[in-house]
């Protein structure tokens, strides 16, 4: 199934290019899960996260040097590096960039875009406190980009396609929950990798075929024989996972932990949360999207998500927590400094930390460390004292 | 400890320091000043200031009265509250009218003498980098010492601290840091930035009213939870206070504009437009006298045909300039520019408009979004455009933040833009404003001659 899902993924941005030239409007969207992509899809247009989810490789950076100063966060640097390079056809084929302003380095990578290409960006902004009128200011941007997606698509978003979308869209989530909760049990019949690049193959993919193949990798997973039982047990948060920055999955799983479950803000498709119709759709969007979602670290305070970690870590019992985070993203360096001591606390996990920039001569260095914390856990040093190593 | 002759340099009064004498005294002792840094202060403001101008002494007074305001105020009894960077200045006035708080910034009260008098900041720095928050991850210079501050226990706990949140992500989250390491509580002045590119100056209603939603939020949870009740009156009056001194600044612009020679060294600029961002008691008392004083001496130096620099100098400006290392504006004046003043405060005559909001807070609000800096990057280099055409400029120096994630993007753009819509040279200057082992000024300077030669050349064609 996922040899079918490759294949569909591969001939995609064709696909897509045929569509546009049909009149089809593809709709980027920034990273972050505070998008309703259901209101692209229910006006007709594609909706493709996917041109802004690419990262991990270190020519983007070096080619962004000339357009951002190098103290924006890795990925938002990545992202006009890929841009500026024409390398990537996702790319090129954008009609309209929406960017929901979470912080200052996703302002800065929007700024970007406005100012060195021709696509159009269309920004509302993401409150970083849950009170009443930080949920209206949201639902308004809503509302804003309603009328943004119906000039640039020429089509009057339907209601009732509307409700359609939202179903499609709750299946997918409710199938990545399914599959996602597989590794809660002992032996996981799917790796971390893999689950996130099924995660990461619904911003791209159509999305009934998306639902479709979910479906069936879910009856796959299912039916598949329990494994021998394997290394340590790991949570992955930070800020931002993106399409193509595996090392660190791959390198845990090499030294032979398994990563049970992440927590990324950035990256990867939120699926926990449903949307609930109800008497108002974009108050249910809302709801959904932005009151009970959990808010990166720019949020203020940050403690729903520390907390929310804590719980997964409890969940899907694990043995350790890495907390895997690009440079220079400033929320998140705060917060690492004193969650280590948290986790501590009410669990008695031990963290490891790591910082990347999507620089080649890094693995050599996290590779090590890993080890390190991978052999540590093993040898069960920290099952008592936690902390940060 | 004989401090005599270094106050008399900050422009305070005989009786004053005699007056003042054993507070002074104790202040000192807790910044751990002795004999020797304050033989080190008295030369170094001689050399870096015109310390002959009764306004510019009085201005350096501010951020040492400042500074020993913050550190006694615990045992004189009064209220400390703290604010991030940049402090929403009108909140901050108002409760500096209340007799027992004291409203500030600590990292830049404590910073601005100990940096540009003592130059004794890098321990400081040194600590707030060992304690979570190091300069190699970008960090803002301003956020590392007020971390560096609470370890080393050099300023007395707040009731609260305030933060920027409303354009700064890193003072927000500084904010939730201290609260979790040192037990501060903290309430989040809250925007957002989602002003579309050409959007600038128009502030939308909506974005506006948010952000004037969350300064109400502070003002109420100011007097439910610390007592701090801040009347209509007092609301009104710092509103007025707030914008005199800017006013008052304004005239000094407009001389520098028009002289030539540069008539004063431009070292003085950044603590002069931070008496703006950071009204403490003693500038909302005295500091339109100062500046008045200072219009007047400027004005007769002018008049004389003097200057710090030769006629007819390539004009520049600089954006704030250092708020702890003189030596670098300095450098600026040495290699052969007419530096005319610091914009990032300033707004184009254009700019003031009457608010067509009621509440404090929606005006206040207003004021703040409708300035180029916190508005947008378009909004940001708009104002720099301002600058170059009303103060007519031969080139722009943007010696920016590299740690200030708004500022450090749209410096780059703003090069591309002004070059090609104004045919001004623009020099980016990576560096900071608080932490001067950052930059090398050495390594700066060779860059700031080349560029004076530019704009000379520029001159004569």
């Amino acid at each position: 199934m996922r040899e079918k899902l490759d294949e569909h993924l591969r001939a995609r941005p064709m696909e897509l290019k045929k569509m546009q030239k049909d009149g089809v409007k593809v709709i980027g969207v920034a990273p972050g899960g505070y998008m309703p992509e259901e209101l692209v899809h229910a006006c007709g247009a594609v909706s493709t996260s996917v041109g802004l989810v690419r990262g991990g490789e270190p020519e983007p950076i070096l080619h962004s040097g000339a357009y951002i100063p190098r103290w924006i966060d890795t990925f938002c640097r990545a992202q006009i590096g890929y841009k500026e390079l024409n390398e990537d056809p996702l790319y090129e084929i954008i009609d309209l960039l929406v960017v929901p302003i979470t912080d200052q380095n996703i302002r800065a990578m929007a700024d970007c875009f406005d100012f060195y290409t021709d696509i159009p960006v269309f920004r509302y902004g993401v409150p970083h406190v849950k009170k009443d009128y930080a949920l209206r200011y949201y639902t308004d941007g809503l509302y804003l980009l309603k009328e943004k997606l119906e000039e640039v698509t020429s089509s009057k978003i339907d209601y009732s396609k509307l409700h359609s979308s939202i179903e499609v869209f709750n299946r997918e989530r409710e199938l990545l929950n399914e599959i996602s909760s597989l590794r809660k049990e002992a032996n996981p019949p799917i790796s971390g990798k893999e689950f996130i690049r099924l995660n990461h193959a619904s911003f791209l993919a159509e999305k009934t075929f998306m639902v479709e193949m979910l479906e069936r990798i879910l009856d796959e997973l299912r039916e598949k024989s329990p494994g021998t039982t394997k290394g340590p047990r790991i949570l992955l948060t930070g800020s931002t996972i993106a399409i193509g920055d595996y090392k660190i999955l791959d390198i845990l799983e090499t030294c032979g932990a398994q990563v049970v479950i992440e927590e990324f803000t950035e990256g990867m498709r939120h699926y926990s949360e449903l949307v609930e119709p109800g008497d108002d759709i974009f108050d249910a969007l809302a709801d959904r999207y932005f009151q009970r979602r959990i808010g990166g670290a720019y949020f203020r305070p940050g403690k729903e998500r520390l907390e929310y970690i804590i719980k997964l870590a409890k969940e899907f019992r694990v043995d350790g927590v890495v907390w895997y985070t690009l440079m220079y993203r400033d929320s998140w360096d705060f917060e690492e400094y004193y969650f280590s001591d948290i986790l501590k606390k009410e669990t008695g996990l031990p963290m490891l930390t790591l910082r990347s920039d999507y620089d080649s001569s890094e693995i050599a260095l996290i590779r090590t460390r890993i080890e390190t914390f991978i052999e540590t856990i093993k040898r069960g040093v920290n099952d008592s004292k936690g902390g940060k190593i | 400890m004989d401090f005599t002759e270094l106050f008399s340099l900050l422009g305070y009064e005989k009786d004053e320091i005699k007056e003042e004498g054993s507070r002074i005294g104790k202040a000192l002792e807790i910044m751990e000043i002795d004999d020797d840094d304050i033989k080190f202060a008295v030369d170094r403001i001689k050399k870096y200031y015109d310390v002959e101008l009764v306004g510019v002494r009085k201005i350096l007074g501010f951020w040492m009265d400042a500074a020993i305001e913050l550190v006694m105020a615990k045992d004189e009894g009064k209220k400390l509250v703290y604010m991030g960077g940049p402090p929403e200045g009108k909140t901050l006035t108002a409760l500096n009218m209340l007799d027992d708080v004291v409203c500030t910034c600590p990292e830049i009260a404590y910073a601005a003498p100990m940096g540009c008098f003592f130059d004794k900041l890098t321990p400081v720095l040194e600590a707030g980098e060992m304690a979570g928050v190091p300069s190699a991850f970008a960090h803002c210079s301003e956020n590392i010492i007020g971390v560096g501050m609470y370890e080393k226990e050099l300023c007395p706990k707040p009731e609260v601290f305030i933060s920027s949140g409303f354009y700064c992500d890193q003072s927000a989250k500084f904010g939730e840091f201290i609260d979790e390491i040192y037990g501060i509580p903290v309430i989040q002045l809250e925007c957002v930035e989602d002003a579309n590119w050409d959007e600038f100056p128009a502030v939308s209603e909506r974005r506006v009213k948010y952000f004037g939603e969350s300064i109400r939020d502070c003002l109420n949870e100011l007097e439910s939870t610390y007592r701090l009740k801040l009347s209509e009156d007092i609301l009104k009056q710092a509103r007025v206070t707030y914008g005199k001194y800017w006013y008052a600044m304004g005239a000094i612009w407009d001389l520098m504009i028009k002289a030539d020679p540069q008539p004063i060294s431009c070292t003085i600029f950044p603590l002069m437009v931070m008496g703006g961002v950071l009204p403490s008691k003693r500038i909302q008392k005295t500091g339109i006298k100062v500046l008045n004083t200072l219009v007047k001496e400027i004005k007769k130096r002018a008049d004389e045909g003097k200057g710090v620099c030769r006629k007819g100098a390539p004009r520049t400006a600089l954006q704030v300039g250092s708020l702890v290392d003189p030596s670098l504006d300095r450098m600026f004046e040495e290699c052969g520019l007419a530096m005319i003043g610091n914009w990032e405060f300033w707004k184009a005559p254009t700019e003031w408009v009457k608010s067509k909001y009621t509440t404090f807070e929606d005006k206040t609000a207003e004021g703040f979004l409708q300035h180029g800096i916190i508005h947008s990057a378009p909004g940001f280099i708009q104002l720099m455009k301002d600058a170059c055409k009303y103060w007519n400029l031969d080139g722009l120096i943007l010696f920016y933040p590299f740690n200030c994630r708004p500022m450090a993007c749209s410096a780059i753009i703003a090069k591309k833009i002004i070059e090609s819509e104004m045919d001004i040279p623009v020099l980016p200057l990576e560096g900071d404003f608080a932490d001067s082992r950052r930059y090398s000024s050495a390594a700066l300077r060779t860059r700031v001659e080349t560029f004076v030669e530019l704009l000379k050349m520029n001159k004569v064609a």
